[in-house]
């Protein structure tokens, strides 16, 4: 271990770049100091000192004769009996969008929702979240949403709106057309109860596609997903599949997963897990095992794998694995994410083989989150065009961005004689129909959820609706002629269809008020679930004749992915931005990208052996990099080319989901980043592909990609490079079980080494610390959005980011390594990086997280330098930020090892700024900013503020608190209960938004909380501790199941 | 029961303000008279007042209304009165006509006292029809124990005479150094000693760097003061959109601050009470003692009450208060925190507001007045059972280490307590 190098990105790797030699860039590096230039580069002469010494005189004198402003203190007229000012409620909700499923509580104060927590009542999601779901409550108060009903751009009242498309719906059906309503998956009972009413008022019919497809998997499972448990499988195979982020139901999966990775001094067990992919994603990176392949290979290496089963197949990484699965029959589970039904059938069939079906794959319960068909969108085209459909209708879809033949499809649905979307913010779709109708934010609405056989949730409104908005359920049911609202209808639907199968509640009403209090139904035992299947009995048979259909199978994989060529693209789901339904948020667009670190856009991911043979320019500094051009079925892109160590040579890969145009005028033009790439999705029969045969021509164009691979690092050359620091420490099982702090051996030798004249801090209360699971991180980005709500940090756009301006005070640090140890003690990288001359092997590259946010050292750097003693030290462990008593000398962000301070280079929350006029769409606040920073500063979404945090100012320092107002309000509702402070009683944002519970937080002064026995751990380490900053962070070394005697084997 | 105790609170008070207006009594027996008071408090007093018609009719006169509804079913209407008062469907049912005319008085029914005996009511009716019965003799009403006085005089004002007479002194020494100069020249003159032409003081370089010096230090000092005073409004009175006296409310009639205040126990802010709490007294109580119906009125006016209806009929609309205590927006205060852990009593910032009939701020709600206490306070460290994790401060008390344990000792003057 003690050899391994660990590197953040090539150009740190390689040495090419300035950058490693500096401690800091340069605050404003050449180039992009335009907006500052006037000070800057012109000199500043003695006259114009005077005159700003005399401007800020006056504004002084003058700002102290001000008076006080009178401020009010308005009460409730007549206070509702829950609100207590100050004091936060929570509402249980569940939250289906953009195909994301989560149970959720919705923390509100004062009748606004303020920020997202896991439902850990939940049978599903159990606690966890996900980035999306955290930031998705900005998208209640964005200024894009449509405010009321519309004809083409004219805005209209609901009256009017209600009398023309009646007499329009009407006059369609009667010219014998097709009323058509076009959605997404609705896993709503009640929502398709009230669409079932509406196509028996008009004839009209439902067709469903979803925009990152799954018609392979239904498919070949005869309609529905199976659920699958990751948790009970001993042995992961996943290819080609991002099941922890993105596939299918990640949080759920994430959490499960992780189950099986938390290794201790009990338990010196875990899963293996093993990833085929030619992209790098963020479940390769958490994989024991990557296996390297070309993106056909994804299909034809589980051919392989099923050829093995009955003799050595030719690919001797497949016999391998087919041999590890017949080893863990029954408790193995191969997931694929091709949408190709062949694949899927195949991948069905391996796991029918191995006995799968029953245990680690469910055969009663199914997803109701994933039911579209891509042969929906192909019909929706069809009719269109031939003019047989004469109403449309758009709920939660965005096909004219999503569809691969969307310029095709805006010019048929001109056909059309009205088309109608229910978008709740401006899109593509919604700006091309005849009418909107926006619907309430899911935050405002009522309805019901069933994400799987069996579940139930409720979505409660936590809000009045802000806009003149009417929920789309409504209007469906008002066109049918039912006048009913909404939340009455889905009592009645509950009441019919749901508490008859259920048995613990007597009384409709008792099962109602505990389903919304507690959020979720769920109906007991698996006969219920039985009884709640929509699927035939006879599945068990299916399942038979569909592994024996698997033969058939083969021979069409291997005529279409035989010859796909040495340049192929694979096109992916996002993990921010989704299908692009989040490329709105200015949280997601923000959140670096967990592999490529990459925000604000979507770039061609290249293997760095592509790079180096092509010369293609990646100035990091400058964020400067070459674009390439890449063609796929007739469609082609052009976006900057970044090279990632661990991807495929031979793959190109693009994030789906970005390029958004939307004209309308409450649009905020900077949120539109990056190449739409849907264009380029292949087609097998009526389905996608997400991977085709490509050409990619390398341009001299270059464009400036806002990626934060190398801000705020701090592997340094001349702190001794990348090799000498202990950043990061890892291990394997099988080391691990021999030796308890395998890979952590130097920890003791440190440790006594220490020695210090300081004095020691006394805490003679709490000692608050934070210990992080390497082993459980998956890099998911979770934590940072979460901390970005609860913090109220800022967004800061594009050009701050590259300019190295973000404000997280999270973020996770993701590094490299090469995962075969040196033996003569030579750097294995050498040879490989200096001239080119011996290719990368992507296959050898491990990737570690490590979310690195302020350590809260006990002897911290930065309270030593501070002139003003704005940062202190807490007698319980916590390194305090005064943000008031701040003057921005930046001393302590200098002085941080960890590179942890952020420093407000403007007021981007306009803290302090006064009203002026208006500069184009927003107020004129820091008019250099991003019209995405200043859309933020707009009153309606400034509600999204957390009033426990202060906003900050330009000028000051900030960082992580350790969510000190989660601690001071821990502590005082202990106080007023007249009890000690219990562990669990003081959460942060990161640790509860956290999918696999890698981070715990506690006083460690309380022997029985976990954190306190997470310190004994011979796991635990601190980040360069060897310099005594005694951090009150620690982390546990990552162990991957790997080589040996794997784990799993031993109970086989 | 303690829950009604404001109301009960309230209901003395409305006794107090029609205590002056005396009804002939008849024979009054002063024991049970004190008893029936008390009956009516607990049972009665939530829905009737003697003398103003709530969601009960006003109750004086009862016994001779049911009197004169005459005799039914050889009882008389008393009788009827007390079948009434202890199920009143019993008297409906059984067909007494004057219970059936009245059986719609209010939209609400009438509670049932099954428990109550004859002789309780008997005690109930005698205190009804003699409200202002003074069972200690004397003149009418219950003396208020509380006078009550004005506001604090300010402080200042003893140091502006203090200032004006240093002023005075000044002015004083100066005229008197300059009649000993003077006479000490007349006296050069007699003596013939001849005054060498000085120049004058003021342009002696010495005076001149004095003065700057004094200057520049003086105009320094001012900045200094007048730039911690910035923001800062100790003694700030601003006239309010109702004139709500406290020194009415919380002086004389002895309202508990949290039976408004509510959520001072509870959370960060001490709650400005919504209209609702006013409208628990003020259904009842039209009239005030100083400004009459007028700024009642304004209540009503703002929660949309018909007084002479007694209907809600108009849209309720906030009172847009004037907010006095202001903290920095980078300041985090929280009120359960002092009020329900720390036990410290409201006046201990707010001052006697039991005495204000206009609120102002009492204390400068400086930093250094916050850290002040926080040094000098205990915590509730043995009576809270949150304290029992800290450990080494027990020992140190045990061992007499440590005297006391102050907020300070528990980190009660770091940053991150109140700034994040």
């Amino acid at each position: 271990m003690e050899d391994k190098v660990y590197w953040k990105g090539l150009e740190e790797l390689e040495q090419t770049s300035a950058q490693n030699d500096k401690e800091f860039a340069d605050e404003l590096p050449s180039g992009l100091s335009s907006v500052v230039e006037p000070i800057t580069t012109g000199s500043t002469s003695r006259r114009d000192f005077l005159k700003m010494l005399g401007f800020s005189t006056t504004a002084a004198v003058i700002a102290a004769g001000c008076e006080m402003p009178v401020r009010h203190s308005i009460p409730y007229a007549l206070k509702p009996e829950e609100i207590i000012p100050g004091i936060a409620n929570y509402y249980a909700s569940a939250t289906y969008q953009g195909g994301d499923y989560a149970s959720v509580l919705v923390k509100t104060r004062e009748g606004r929702p303020i920020k997202i927590e896991g439902n850990s009542l939940s049978s599903v999601t159990k606690g966890g979240t996900s980035s999306r779901v955290q930031a998705s409550v900005l998208s209640l108060y964005d200024g894009a949403r449509y405010k009321n009903p519309m004809r083409g751009k004219e805005n209209i009242t609901w009256e009017v709106a209600d009398k023309e498309i009646g007499e329009k719906l009407k006059a369609a059906k009667a010219a014998g057309g097709k009323i058509v309503i076009y959605s997404s998956t609705i896993p709503s009972p009640s929502t398709m109860a009230a669409i079932a009413e509406f196509k028996t008022a008009f004839g009209a019919e439902h067709l469903v596609s979803d925009a990152i497809s799954y018609s392979g998997i239904i498919e070949a499972h005869d309609g529905a997903i199976p659920a699958y448990h990751f948790d009970k499988a001993k042995l992961i195979i996943a290819v080609g599949c991002d099941f922890l982020t993105t596939w299918l139901s990640p949080v759920e999966f994430a959490k499960d997963w992780s189950k099986n990775r938390k290794v201790s001094k009990s338990n010196k067990t875990m899963s293996r897990h093993i990833q085929v992919e030619s992209a790098l994603t963020a479940t390769g990176a958490a994989a024991d095992k990557r296996i390297l392949v070309k993106p056909s290979e994804e299909a034809t290496f589980l051919v392989d794998v099923y050829k093995a089963f009955e003799g050595p197949s030719g690919n001797k990484k497949a016999d391998e694995v087919a041999k590890e699965l017949i080893a863990n029959k029954g408790t193995s589970l191969v997931v694929s994410g091709s949408n190709d039904t062949n694949v899927q059938k195949l991948v069905l069939a391996i796991n029918y083989l191995l006995g799968n079906y029953g245990s680690t794959i469910s055969e009663n319960v199914f997803y109701n989150t994933k039911k579209g068909s891509d042969k929906a969108t192909a019909d929706l085209l069809a009719g269109l065009e031939k003019g047989e459909i004469k109403a449309v209708i758009f709920y939660n879809s965005n096909p004219l961005l999503t569809h691969p033949q969307a310029a095709k499809l805006a010019d048929a649905l001109k056909k059309a004689t009205v088309s109608v979307s229910f978008a709740t913010a401006a899109d593509e779709t919604s700006q091309a129909c005849s009418y909107v109708w926006p619907d309430h934010h899911w935050l405002e609405s009522w309805n019901d959820v069933s994400p799987k056989t069996g579940v139930y949730n409720i979505c409660q409104p936590t809000i009045t609706p802000l806009f003149k908005t009417r929920q789309a359920q409504e209007t469906l049911l008002l066109w049918a002629g039912n006048k009913k609202p909404f939340y009455d209808y889905i009592r009645e639907n509950w009441d019919k269809t749901i508490y008859g199968k259920q048995t613990k509640f007597v009384g409709f009403n008792a099962m109602w008020d505990v389903t919304v209090h507690d959020g979720e139904l769920t109906l007991a035992g698996p006969a219920a679930a039985a009884k709640d299947n929509d699927v035939s009995p006879g599945k068990a048979m299916a399942l038979v004749a569909l592994a024996q259909a698997a033969e058939k199978s083969i021979a069409t994989i291997k005529s279409t992915y035989g010859d796909m060529g040495d340049t192929q693209l694979k096109l992916y789901e996002s993990v921010h931005i989704g299908d692009g339904t989040w490329a709105g948020n200015p949280f997601q667009q923000e959140n670096p990208d967990p592999i490529t670190k990459i925000t604000w856009g979507n770039v061609v991911l290249t293997s760095v052996n592509f790079r180096r043979k092509n010369k293609i320019k990646n100035d990091l500094e400058l964020k400067d990099y070459q674009c390439v051009k890449v063609t796929a079925n007739g469609q082609s892109v052009i976006l900057p080319a970044v090279a990632v160590p661990g991807i495929a040579d031979g793959t190109f890969a693009i994030a789906l989901g970005y390029g958004k145009t939307v004209t309308n005028e409450a649009a905020v033009k900077d949120l539109q980043v990056g190449a739409n790439a849907y264009p380029l999705l292949a087609m097998l029969g009526d389905n996608y592909s997400f991977i085709s045969k490509a050409t990619v021509e390398v341009l001299s164009k270059e464009e400036k990609v806002a990626i934060t691979q190398s801000h705020h690092n701090i592997t340094l050359k001349d702190l001794g490079g990348v090799k000498k620091r202990h950043l990061v420490k890892e291990t394997t099982l099988p080391e691990y079980a021999k030796s308890e702090d395998a890979g952590n051996e130097d920890r003791k030798e440190i440790m006594e080494e220490l020695v210090t004249l300081y004095y020691k801090h006394e805490k003679p209360g709490h000692h608050w610390n934070m210990s992080i699971d390497l082993n459980s991180c998956i890099g998911c980005g979770a934590c940072v959005t979460a901390c970005n709500v609860e913090n109220n940090v800022p967004v800061v756009g594009k050009d701050q980011v590259i300019r190295s301006r973000e404000m997280h005070w999270l973020r996770i640090d993701r590094y490299f390594t090469y995962s075969e140890l040196v033996q003569d003690g030579t750097d294995p990288t050498d040879s490989q990086t200096k001239d080119g001359a011996k290719p990368l092997d992507g296959e050898k590259i491990d990737i570690v997280f490590q979310p690195m946010m302020c350590q809260h050292c006990d002897n911290a750097p930065c309270e030593n330098v501070c002139p003003v003693a704005a940062t202190s030290h807490s007698s319980e462990g916590l390194n305090q930020m005064t943000y008031n008593r701040c003057i921005g000398t930046r001393y302590c962000a200098n002085n941080c090892p960890y590179k942890v301070r952020r420093f407000n280079w403007y007021d981007y929350q306009a803290a302090d700024s006064f009203d002026g006029k208006k500069v184009g769409k927003f107020w004129a606040n820091e008019g250099l900013l991003s019209d995405v920073t200043r859309s933020l500063h707009e009153p309606l979404a400034r509600m999204v503020l957390n009033p426990d945090v202060t906003v900050r100012s330009r000028g000051v320092i900030e960082k992580c608190s350790f969510c000190v107002q989660h601690i001071q309000e821990g502590k005082l509702t202990a106080k007023k209960e007249n009890r000690p402070l219990k562990d669990g009683d003081v959460t942060t944002a990161c640790q509860t938004a956290c999918p696999t519970d890698a981070i715990v937080f506690g006083d460690r002064n309380n022997k029985e909380s976990v954190v306190a026995e997470h310190l004994l751990d011979a796991r635990t380490f601190g980040v360069i501790e060897e310099i005594h900053t005694m951090p009150n962070v620690t982390y546990l070394t990552k162990v991957r199941n790997r080589e040996e005697a794997p784990a799993v084997k031993e109970k086989a | 029961m303690r829950k009604n105790l404001p109301l009960v609170l309230a209901f003395a008070l409305i006794f107090n303000l029609l205590s002056s207006v005396s009804f002939a009594a008849g024979a009054v027996d002063p024991a049970k008279w004190g008893e029936g008071k008390t009956l009516f408090k607990g049972n009665c007093a939530s829905c009737h007042n003697p003398k103003v018609a709530q969601t009960g009719p006003a109750l004086q006169g009862v016994t001779a209304r049911w009197d004169a509804g005459g005799d039914y079913k050889g009882k008389t209407g008393n009788q009827w009165l007390h079948t009434w008062i202890r199920n009143w469907s019993d008297a409906v049912a059984a067909g007494d006509p004057y219970a059936v005319g009245i059986q719609n008085f209010a939209p609400s029914e009438m509670n049932r006292f099954q428990s109550l005996k004859d002789e309780d009511i008997d005690k109930i009716l005698m205190y009804v029809e003699n409200p202002d019965f003074n069972p200690g003799g004397g003149g009418g009403g219950e003396k208020t124990a509380n006078g009550g006085g004005g506001g604090l005089p300010p402080a200042e004002s003893n140091n502006t005479t203090l200032y004006l007479l240093a002023g005075l002194m000044l002015v004083l020494a100066g005229v008197l150094v300059g009649v000993t100069r003077r006479l000490d020249k007349v006296v050069d003159e007699q003596k013939g000693i001849k005054a060498e032409p000085k120049a004058p003081f003021w342009k002696s370089r010495s005076f001149i760097a004095a003065s700057v010096l004094i200057i520049f230090v003086g105009s320094l000092f001012w900045l200094a003061q007048n730039g911690i005073r910035l923001g800062r409004q100790k003694g700030y009175q601003p006239t309010q959109p109702i004139r709500f006296s406290h020194q009415l409310h919380a002086g004389k009639h002895k309202i508990v601050c949290q039976y408004c205040h509510t959520s001072a126990g509870k959370g960060k802010t001490s709650g400005i009470p919504s209209l609702n709490t006013c409208m628990n007294c003020h259904k009842a109580v039209t009239t005030g003692p100083v400004y009459g119906k007028s700024e009642i009125a304004l209540i009503y006016k703002a929660v949309g009450w018909d007084p002479d209806k007694k209907v809600y009929s108009g849209t309720p609309k906030p009172v847009e208060w004037i907010r006095i205590h202001n903290l920095p927006d980078h300041v985090y205060f929280n009120h359960s925190q002092h009020v329900v852990a720390g036990k410290v009593e409201c006046q201990t910032c707010h001052g006697p507001v039991q005495t204000m009939s206009e609120v102002y701020q009492f204390a400068p709600l400086s930093m250094g007045w916050c850290v002040n206490c926080h040094r000098q306070t205990e915590v509730q460290f043995a009576s809270n059972n949150y304290y029992s994790t800290y450990e080494k401060l027990h020992e140190d008390l045990k061992n007499k280490k440590i005297d006391k344990v102050t907020v300070e000792k528990i980190g009660g003057t770091e940053c991150a307590k109140c700034h994040y």
